[in-house]
């Protein structure tokens, strides 16, 4: 064992740096005492006096409104992609700065849209800041809500492709979580009126349900005889269940009321 | 080693060669067309200025001076590294460090000598744009003496920079680029480690924490440059001054540690 031991250190003795990675250069022990010792002091100190001493301009702050649109136009120098994944991920760091936790609801709903449209505008083509919206920051009070999904429809109206679920999930959550059906109809009617081929059915049918929730049981009635006629609708069970199912449903209830 | 060398080494005192050195870095530097380089950075910089002074709808005093200060600030490293580098690499393609070395010249006076003719063009750098901005600023309110003073740090921090990687690299294209990346990671660094703080897939895992602590272990690389000389002390934003002051410190300790790491590599360097 330890001749084993000893065959290696020797090896490693007798090792050197290959011809292309060796430099030629003088032992670190021909360096003064002083400056070696100096630098290794100097080099701990700094590190110990950054780990140990508070950041002070990193107290967490609550969300400050971002950089004018200009600025990040000519910041990205032509990458306004990049600009635009750069800023939502910089406004996705605000919720969890440096060991203090903000809470995704207490973010400045102005300064938080105006983030969003940021990232939105320098790359309209993405669908990032809307899932963010929806996804991520709908959170908070029905007013916070409501901004998101401002914000949501202007970018569904220009691209209804993949952004409808964004759109149907803040309809989802203002209706049910805020109570709102009112805010939840304009959504749904939205919604209906952009809403891709490619979208599941429901999403154009929401409105029906917000009306009929709201007790406009005629507006419903006449919504779902469109959307029947309107031949849009091809799947038998779908079409069975919208006529005798919700139809019958709405009109069960007008004659109650009447 | 000749021992009658050594021996004259060190009766000869080296200071008049780090002075000597520094007085004909600071000629050297004006002779390679200096003034004429600020002048045209002053010029960019206040015509910008004024341009976007006059295309703000309101606030048009402060679009101004951040304007001004953002590219004098950008227009002084950019001017100051690339003196640094060419100048050191100069130096050693002609075989004048070769020639200075081989009479009585420690290479410790040797990097002292250039370090402190570059530090007193940074201040003058900094002296001449602080007394453009006073100008500019005058009715502004702002702080221009703590914005100078800033800049002036920052500056030598960056003449440190410039040192340490050109010594080491030898090569000023490698030395430019480790630069720009080195400072562009010191004015981001606390972002960086803000974003780095939080991934989406790995949220309190062993590899989301890596991640944070090693963007945190470099952070402290690097000086604190995302608080210094910011151009909104020129427009009488209000700065704490014992942050300002802080930074201002701890840069200067990094500018400290940059130059003993440049004497050590170049310490090391056998120049046969």
């Amino acid at each position: 064992m330890m001749s084993f031991m000893a065959a290696w250190r020797k090896r490693l003795r007798a090792w050197r740096k290959p011809s292309w990675l060796a430099r030629d250069e003088f032992p670190y022990s021909r360096i003064a005492p002083a400056v070696r010792f100096s630098l290794a002091g100097l080099f701990l100190a700094l590190l110990l006096a950054r780990a140990m001493l508070p950041d002070p301009s990193r107290d967490a702050q609550n969300l400050p409104p971002p950089p004018s649109y200009e600025t990040l136009d000519v910041a990205a120098g032509g990458e306004r992609a990049t600009m635009a994944r750069l800023t939502a991920l910089r406004l996705q760091s605000y919720d969890a700065q440096s060991g203090k936790y903000l809470k995704i609801a207490s973010l400045h709903t102005p300064n938080l849209i105006a983030w969003l449209e940021r990232s939105a505008r320098l790359d309209p083509s993405r669908h990032y800041p809307y899932m963010l919206a929806a996804m991520v920051y709908d959170h908070g009070d029905a007013q916070r809500s409501r901004a998101l999904a401002r914000f949501v429809t202007d970018g569904f109206v220009a691209h209804p492709d993949v952004r409808w679920q964004y759109l149907a999930q803040i309809a989802v959550r203002i209706r049910h979580a805020h109570r709102d059906p009112g805010t939840a109809r304009e959504i749904a009617a939205i919604l209906r009126r952009h809403a891709p081929a490619s979208a599941p059915s429901w999403v154009r049918q929401l409105e029906i349900f917000y009306l009929e929730d709201m007790g406009e049981l005629e507006a419903a009635r006449q919504l779902a005889i469109g959307i029947i006629e309107s031949g849009v609708i091809t799947d038998p069970a779908e079409l069975n269940y919208l006529t005798k199912n919700l139809l019958e449903r709405i009109e069960r209830k007008q004659r109650q009321d009447r | 080693m000749n021992p009658n060398a050594t021996a004259a080494r060190q009766r000869i005192s080296p200071w008049p060669v780090v002075r000597t050195l520094a007085r004909f870095t600071v000629i050297e530097s004006l002779r390679s067309r200096l003034f004429w380089l600020l002048g045209l950075i002053l010029l960019v910089a206040f015509g910008a200025a004024m341009l976007a002074e006059s295309v703000s709808l309101s606030e048009s005093l402060a679009s101004r001076l951040l304007v001004f200060g953002t590219l004098l600030r950008l227009g002084g490293v950019s001017l100051l590294t690339v003196l640094v580098v060419t100048s050191l690499a100069r130096e050693a393609a002609d075989r004048q460090l070769d020639f200075l070395l081989a009479g009585p010249c420690p290479r410790w006076a040797y990097a002292l000598g250039k370090a402190s003719g570059f530090a007193l063009l940074a201040a003058g750098l900094a002296g001449a744009a602080g007394g453009l901005a006073w100008l500019l600023a005058i009715d502004a309110g702002g702080q221009v003496a703590a914005w100078a003073a800033s800049l002036a740090v920052e500056l030598l921090v960056v003449v440190a920079l410039a040192m340490m990687v050109t010594l080491n690299f030898g090569q000023p294209a490698a030395a430019l680029l480790a630069l720009a990346l080195i400072y562009g990671f010191a004015r981001a660094a606390p972002a960086v480690v803000d974003m780095a703080r939080y991934s989406v897939d790995m949220q309190h895992s062993l590899a989301n924490q890596a991640q944070w602590w090693s963007a945190q272990a470099l952070s402290w690389l690097v000086p604190p440059l995302d608080r210094l000389a910011n151009a909104d002390l020129l427009t009488g934003a209000a700065a704490d001054p014992m942050t300002l002051l802080s930074a201002c410190a701890t840069t200067l300790a990094y500018a400290a540690l940059y130059l003993l790491v440049a004497l050590v590599d170049f310490s090391r360097r056998s120049l046969s």
